[in-house]
């Protein structure tokens, strides 16, 4: 093995990446130091602020009860499903976190649908048949957001992150069977095609090897054939 | 003070991701990695405040925190098992983690793992040089060590990685 080939493969340990949500938690925490404030001489007590002195006791429990009970749900929920009643809770989790983490939009989208062909896999594997129609739903929607997204954006490295990870999710048996059904293939055909024009573009504002010149006409010819994830194999095979 | 941390809040976006990189690689957990370097961002910052903000080369300083700290982490864990500090690989985390379902690509286990199996010298040298793109002269300053050594250690250090991979491959 060349060294450039090694080289070549270490640099694919570049996708390893913290997560978002821990990076500015983790910022917040070390600067946020700055923020200290003195504690007031006297120790109040929220409890000083509600007039009416024999309510005050229940207004806690009552207060510390549904405290716990939304906590619990929200912490319950994230095991949850598509189709499972708390899943809604689950859903606005995601969303908050990908809102407080600043997440530009087609990275969060696509880290959504991945989650959803995550739970898809898992109702799948664990024989959750309940469950595969919402999920077989959440996915549709959530790829189709990030198809529109694709289309809109300018973002090349971006692009290229996601067609690598489509690659590898369409390695995965479960996954590429239920993207290849009935259900699904015309939503997944949708996002291969949104890629590869993406991709096809790019590549052409580069000089290419001969190799690479040939390898992209018969990218292209896939993608008239309308074999959209094997052209985005092609076309992921010159920009490594 | 505002002026430090928002030159801090600078060195932090730049060199999270490479430090985190780093340290994952060498600890092989996200739940250790993100706790490891949170720590060095942590010393660092306290550092770069004592310093007032005169600090040369934020991202070796950084390095040279983190790689003492993945140290420091081994030989605590060297108090409870009998395991090589260099044996990575066996006390490897297993979990399904988000980071470990990112990584599904058999090519890029392929080299996390041969990387891991490197004395750990050779791991840092070819994480900065071939992963981070940093320079010999940079290297060397992170290691206190001459320029013409740590390109000898580049060079063997690359020899064995390729070895290793070419097992890796076999099997």
């Amino acid at each position: 093995m060349a060294d450039k080939q090694i080289a070549e493969k270490i640099k694919l340990l570049s996708k390893i990446e913290p997560r978002r949500e821990w990076v500015v938690l983790t910022k917040n925490e070390i600067l946020g130091k700055k923020y200290e404030f003195t504690a007031p001489a006297k120790n109040w007590n929220i409890l000083d602020y509600i007039p009416v002195m024999g309510l005050k006791r229940q207004f806690a429990y009552a207060f510390l009860t549904m405290a716990f009970i939304v906590v619990g749900v929200f912490g319950f929920a994230q095991r949850t499903l598509p189709g499972d009643m708390l899943f809604s809770f689950r859903r606005i989790t995601e969303q908050s976190q990908a809102a407080l983490s600043g997440q530009d939009n087609l990275k969060a989208g696509f880290e959504t649908a991945t989650r959803r062909l995550q739970d898809l896999a898992q109702a799948v594997k664990s024989n959750r048949t309940g469950n595969i129609p919402s999920a077989i739903s959440e996915v549709k929607l959530s790829i189709e957001e990030v198809t529109k997204k694709i289309a809109n954006t300018t973002d090349s490295e971006e692009i290229k992150n996601i067609a690598e990870q489509v690659k590898q999710i369409g390695q995965d048996e479960v996954l590429a069977n239920k993207l290849g059904s009935e259900e699904l293939k015309e939503t997944s055909d949708a996002l291969y095609k949104a890629l590869d024009e993406q991709m096809i573009k790019e590549i052409e504002k580069t000089t290419l090897t001969e190799e690479d010149q040939k390898i992209l006409e018969e990218s292209k010819v896939l993608f008239t054939e309308e074999n959209y994830s094997q052209s985005l194999e092609k076309i992921l095979s010159i920009s490594e | 003070m505002n002026n430090l941390s928002e030159q801090f809040e600078g060195i932090y976006d730049k060199y999270i991701s490479k430090i985190y990189r780093f340290v994952y690689l060498k600890v092989n957990s996200q739940e250790i990695a993100e706790d490891i370097t949170s720590k060095v961002f942590m010393k660092g910052w306290e550092a770069f405040q004592r310093n007032n903000g005169s600090i040369e080369n934020a991202g070796a300083f950084l390095y040279r925190i983190a790689r003492n700290a993945v140290i420091d982490h081994y030989r605590e864990k060297d108090k409870n098992k009998t395991v090589s500090v260099d044996n990575v690989p066996l006390l490897a985390d297993n979990g399904t983690n988000l980071q470990d379902l990112a990584i599904i690509d058999s090519e890029l286990k392929a080299v996390k793992t041969a990387i891991q199996s490197l004395k750990k010298d050779y791991q840092d040298i070819i994480i900065w040089h071939y992963l981070e793109g940093m320079k010999v002269a940079e290297i060397a300053g992170i290691l206190d060590k001459p320029q013409g050594t740590v390109r000898v250690m580049l060079h063997r250090g690359l020899q064995t990685l390729k070895k290793e991979l070419s097992q890796v491959q076999e099997v």
